[in-house]
């Protein structure tokens, strides 16, 4: 089966700067699918490839299995993009906006009026159906907006950064927007800054700094090549020297570092081997109250993996 | 309650025929300030100045008419040739400034939709202002003075020229979206559309006071001449608006290559039917020069493109050789452009001299009437557009040099005519100083077609040398054009060998 959204060796290059260079990965329909990397990597310039706004240098992105170069028309019917920059027109209402783009994706009669009542529901925009697309605020501009790239039921979605700008509550609200989609069994790209929110959604990420893919794959795996052992912080009764000493005797145990209460220290074995070292810990006579492998999660990642290069 | 009601049998009905881009903007401009604010305005004005106009008028009652309907029609054409195309041009630019530019183009809207659209829409609000001022119009036609033959020129014709204005306006403001750009190009519509109107108003106000003026075939002539223009016209920036919008991997050339042919052709048969009345070889030559500009000036677009066929148009040459060869010219290249402006000189050729057959014998030698002033035009037409282009034929790939490439054709012909005159400044020579050399080629245009110099035949020689070396320099990539075509059709074959007589066979009966 051909992956929804298909990269390979994708490479943009604007004068002498490789904004892009490289770059291939792939999301199947129903994934979501992660775009981490530091301002500038390149992650807005792929997006763009892929949404036939902008033409690769080499390299060739395919959507179902239609190429941006030689079916751009085919790509757009089932492609969604919901750019970074927002774009609403003046004097418009949250109903007329939608409307045209419908009218534009040619969406007639019942079928568009149906279309336009669903996504409004989805999307919660039914009590602001009058308002001007001018007066909304950011929450609602990007729910807006997300509407307006549903409308025609794309198969794959792109989303540059949607939760830039939003207040808690909001990006749960479109975290939850975002799972949907994908149980629809859309294959959905999503580019952020903010990490703890993608990792609890996304199948996987790619993390691209300077144009290159540092890594990608499932958060988990990446998350245990970057770190093969663990991190864990130990808070015992006995006093923190004593502690350290102790601890330092035990077999894959590294780099041992004392902390304000307690003791972090990384151990390079499997969860079994953790229960076995804290049970062994007690028999020595300590008196553990805190014992707690500490979750590398994907801002760990982004921080291992990208060192801040600017371009 | 519900919050998209069902829209009712006939809403249904009416309601997805129209242009999305159309409903879009008829919406907002109800709802936005700028139509309102101009609409309002301008009926303050009608009414001012028509008060004025009466209150003048006193007992010249033969006069009120004419001067109440000029009051009228300034206004009247304030609003549709000035308004009209300026609402068109920012209802383009606003496209890029409010960043819904990307959104339009990833929604399938085909970019002539949208430029259709815009333009449409600009019709819309002069169809609103007409509906306004015929009431006025009416009136001043009550007021006696005015003529409705001439009511009914005047008003179809400002009619006409707004939506020409309005289709140029949405095709500038497609052209750049760099705001330094965008003001340049708003300072060049303001300036025509001065133009437009200033011209317009000193017209009417020709034809009320002389009205004889319109009678006659010459005013059957002017005015289908200036239909015909404006046509070409309509459709060139038509053309252009849309090829700004599409997606630059996409065939932009053919579309303006088959315009350029077709406008070529309509010109030479509308012409062929006014040869046929004028009987005229001054005329026949005059009209030659005018399509030689017709096939210049889009050349210079043509020969200025990437030499390769591109992606996108290679798999899609003609299964047919004759047939690939026949489309060679409308594909893109800048080879095959030169070969597309050789068809057209052609063409151009086949009129001038069917031309010489209608009409009588000459009078004068071969060189007159026009005849020689044509070929020089032609020699120097053609060392302009092909020389620079075949030098920097291999550099086109990049869109910088490109555009340099294009800019370099008539610049040059302003460096060629003006920089010898610079030397002539410093050496002293007069002749030089006024232009009077072989680097202007209007100069030696004039003397031919007033044929009361003699032209040297060193300057023939001159020309006739610039003309074999550009020949020679474009004759490579002509041909390489050609070949990759042909390489183009052979790939085609081999990729998707046509249904042989057998597979013919049983698609016959799998239908039957
Ligand atoms: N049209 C362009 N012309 C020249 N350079 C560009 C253009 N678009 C992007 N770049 C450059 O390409 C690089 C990648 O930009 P891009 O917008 O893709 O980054 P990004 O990952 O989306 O960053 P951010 O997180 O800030 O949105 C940047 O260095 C940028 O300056
Ligand atoms: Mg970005």
């Amino acid at each position: 089966m051909v992956a929804a959204l298909e990269i390979t060796g994708l490479t943009k290059v604007f004068g002498d700067l490789r904004a892009v260079d490289d770059v291939s990965f792939s999301v199947d329909a129903g994934q979501i699918y992660g775009f981490i990397g530091p301002n500038g990597a390149g992650k807005t310039t792929t997006m763009r490839v892929c949404a036939t706004l902008q033409l690769p240098d080499s390299g060739d992105v395919r959507i179902e299995d239609y190429s941006v170069l030689d079916d751009p028309r085919k790509v757009r019917e089932r492609l969604g993009f919901m750019p970074d920059a927002y774009g609403a027109y003046s004097s418009t209402t949250v109903f007329d906006y939608l409307d045209f783009f419908a009218r534009a994706y040619k969406l007639k009669g019942k079928r568009r009026y149906s279309t336009l009542r669903e996504v409004m529901e989805f999307t919660s925009l039914g009590p602001l159906r009058d308002k001007l697309t001018s007066s909304l605020s950011k929450g609602m501009k990007q729910r807006l907006c997300l509407a307006k790239t549903l409308l025609h039921d794309p198969a794959v979605m792109i989303l540059d950064e949607p939760a830039a700008g939003l207040d808690p509550r909001a990006r749960v609200e479109l975290r939850e927007l975002v799972r949907a989609l994908a149980e629809m069994g859309k294959a959905i790209l999503i580019s952020s800054h903010i990490l703890t929110e993608l990792s609890e959604i996304c199948d996987g990420v790619a993390v691209i700094e300077a144009g290159r893919i540092q890594a990608r794959g499932p958060v988990n795996e990446i998350v245990k090549n970057l770190r093969p052992h663990s991190e864990i912080y130990l808070r015992c009764l006995e006093n923190l020297q004593a502690v350290e000493r102790r601890l330092s005797e035990f077999p894959r145990v590294r780099g041992v570092r004392r902390e304000a209460e307690g003791i972090t220290f990384d151990f390079e074995g499997d969860q079994p081997e953790q229960a076995e070292l804290l049970a062994n810990l007690v028999q020595e006579g300590l008196r553990p109250i805190e014992f707690a492998s500490k979750a590398t999660d994907l801002e760990d990642v982004f921080l291992k993996l990208t060192e801040g290069k600017v371009q | 309650m519900d919050v998209v009601p069902d829209p009712g049998p006939l809403q249904s009905l009416v309601d997805d025929w129209w242009n999305p881009i159309l409903v879009k903007e008829v919406r907002q401009s109800l709802r936005g300030k700028f139509f309102r604010v101009s609409f309002i305005c301008t009926l303050a004005a009608v009414t001012v100045a028509s008060f004025g106009v009466i209150l003048e008028a006193g007992e010249a009652y033969e006069r009120s008419g004419r001067d109440f309907f000029m009051a009228i029609f300034v206004c009247f054409g304030i609003a549709i040739m000035g308004l009209v195309p300026f609402a068109a041009f920012n209802s383009m630019g606003a496209e890029w400034d409010e960043n819904t530019h990307d959104l339009l183009v990833i929604s399938n809207l085909r970019p002539r939709q949208i430029v259709l659209g815009k333009v449409l829409s600009a019709m819309a609000q002069m169809v609103l202002f007409l509906a306004t001022f015929t009431p006025y119009l009416v009136f001043s036609f009550l007021l006696r003075g005015m003529d409705l033959t001439l009511l009914t020129v005047i008003v179809t014709s400002a009619v006409a020229l707004s939506v020409t204005a309005s289709v140029v306006a949405v095709m500038l403001s497609t052209l750049s979206r760099v705001r330094f750009a965008r003001v340049a190009l708003l300072a060049l519509l303001a300036g025509m559309l001065g133009l437009l109107l200033v011209g317009t108003f000193g017209l009417a106000s020709e034809w009320i006071r002389f009205p004889a003026a319109m009678q006659g075939p010459d005013f059957v002539l002017a005015w289908s001449v200036f239909f015909v223009g404006q046509g070409i016209l309509i459709a060139f920036c038509f053309g252009i608006a849309a090829n700004m919008l599409s997606h630059s991997e996409e065939n932009r050339s053919s579309g303006m290559r088959i315009l350029n042919t077709c406008s070529i052709g309509i010109g030479i048969a509308f012409l062929w039917y006014m040869t046929n009345r004028i009987h005229d070889r001054e005329f026949v030559s005059a009209m030659s020069m005018t399509l030689l500009v017709l096939a210049l000036v889009p050349g210079i677009f043509f020969v200025t493109e990437p030499e390769s066929l591109g992606r996108r148009v290679a798999p899609r040459v003609p299964r047919k050789l004759p047939l690939a060869l026949l489309a060679a010219p409308y594909m893109p290249g800048g080879g095959r452009g030169v070969l597309l402006y050789g068809f057209h000189v052609v063409l151009i050729g086949l009129y001038f001299l069917f031309g010489q057959f209608i009409v009588p014998a000459p009078h004068s030698g071969f060189l007159g009437e026009g005849v020689g002033a044509l070929i020089i035009a032609f020699l120097y037409g053609t060392v302009y557009l092909l020389l620079p282009s075949g030098l920097l034929s291999k550099y086109t790939k990049s869109v910088p040099m490109r555009i340099t490439a294009r800019a370099l054709i008539p610049f040059l012909v302003l460096v060629f005519a003006f920089v010898p005159s610079i030397f002539g400044f410093f050496l002293g020579d007069e002749r030089l100083m006024d232009l009077e050399h072989a680097g202007n080629p209007f100069l030696y245009i004039d003397d031919a077609w007033n044929a009361d110099t003699i032209i040297f035949l060193e300057y023939w020689v001159m020309i006739s040398v610039f003309f074999v070396l550009t020949v020679l320099l474009n004759i490579r990539r002509v041909f390489a054009s050609i070949v990759e075509v042909v390489a183009a059709w052979r790939r085609r074959l081999d990729i998707e060998p046509a249904p042989g007589p057998r597979a013919e066979m049983t698609d016959a009966l799998a239908d039957a």
